[in-house]
């Protein structure tokens, strides 16, 4: 059973058609690869994640999905600041430390579009003062925005 | 907001983080309405504000934890 409805789809078709600049690639991590479930894994919302990424991936020839383990791969989920699954990493043509922690799952979907859509056109439509205070920082900045499905 | 601040600058990092599945983390932050942006795990911002009110608490947060880096430390 799919996860977007057709209205779903074709909203989320028509916007990448529409406004994607650059390809991107959504680099998913799940505990284990190759469907190997692991004691204490919550399976099921790694496999959730896996299908609504597959299904948004097949709506756009310029979206593509890569999957890596955490557990095979500790030394790319750290490099990746991945430090929980699962988890989707959204890269255009740099990686910009965004990243999607948890399952887009209802209206979360449109997130994750949005968050496709920053990074594809890389070009944040952000004040001259704001571009400026971020040219300027004096140390890093780790956001974390928590949201809940709806 | 975020992801756009993360875009425009190197230094910035930006995670989403669905609450119900990292209960958690959701506790450890006093997450009760979203949503919630915590900024280097100390300062927070609930709801969606304007950009300029959002670049001034991150900008804080810096400010606030450069303050604390060069503080002569407590008497012994």
């Amino acid at each position: 059973m799919a996860f977007l409805t057709d209205t779903d789809a074709e909203f989320v078709r028509r916007r990448l058609t529409q406004e994607m600049v650059n390809d991107v690639r959504l680099v998913f991590f799940a505990p284990s690869a190759g469907g190997l479930t692991l004691p204490g894994e919550d399976a099921q919302a790694v496999e959730y994640t896996r299908q609504i990424l597959k299904e948004m991936v097949g709506l756009s020839g310029r979206l593509t999905l890569e999957e890596h383990s955490m557990i095979s791969e500790p030394d790319l989920a750290k490099q990746m600041n991945i430090e929980r699954v699962p988890a989707t990493a959204v890269i255009g043509l740099e990686d910009y430390g965004v990243r999607y922690f948890g399952i887009p799952g209802g209206y979360e979907f449109v997130t994750l579009l949005e968050l496709i859509l920053d990074v594809s056109k890389a070009a944040p439509p952000l004040s001259p003062d704001t571009l400026a205070a971020m040219a300027g920082l004096q140390g890093d900045v780790h956001l974390q925005v928590f949201v809940t499905p709806t | 907001m975020a992801a756009d601040l993360a875009i425009a600058s190197p230094r910035v990092r930006a995670d989403i983080v669905e609450a119900g599945e990292f209960p958690d983390l959701a506790r450890r932050f006093n997450v009760y309405a979203v949503p919630k942006t915590v900024i280097n795990g100390t300062s927070e911002v609930v709801g969606a504000v304007p950009e300029a009110s959002f670049v001034q608490s991150v900008t804080a947060a810096l400010a606030a934890a450069g303050d604390e880096a060069d503080a002569p430390p407590a008497p012994s």
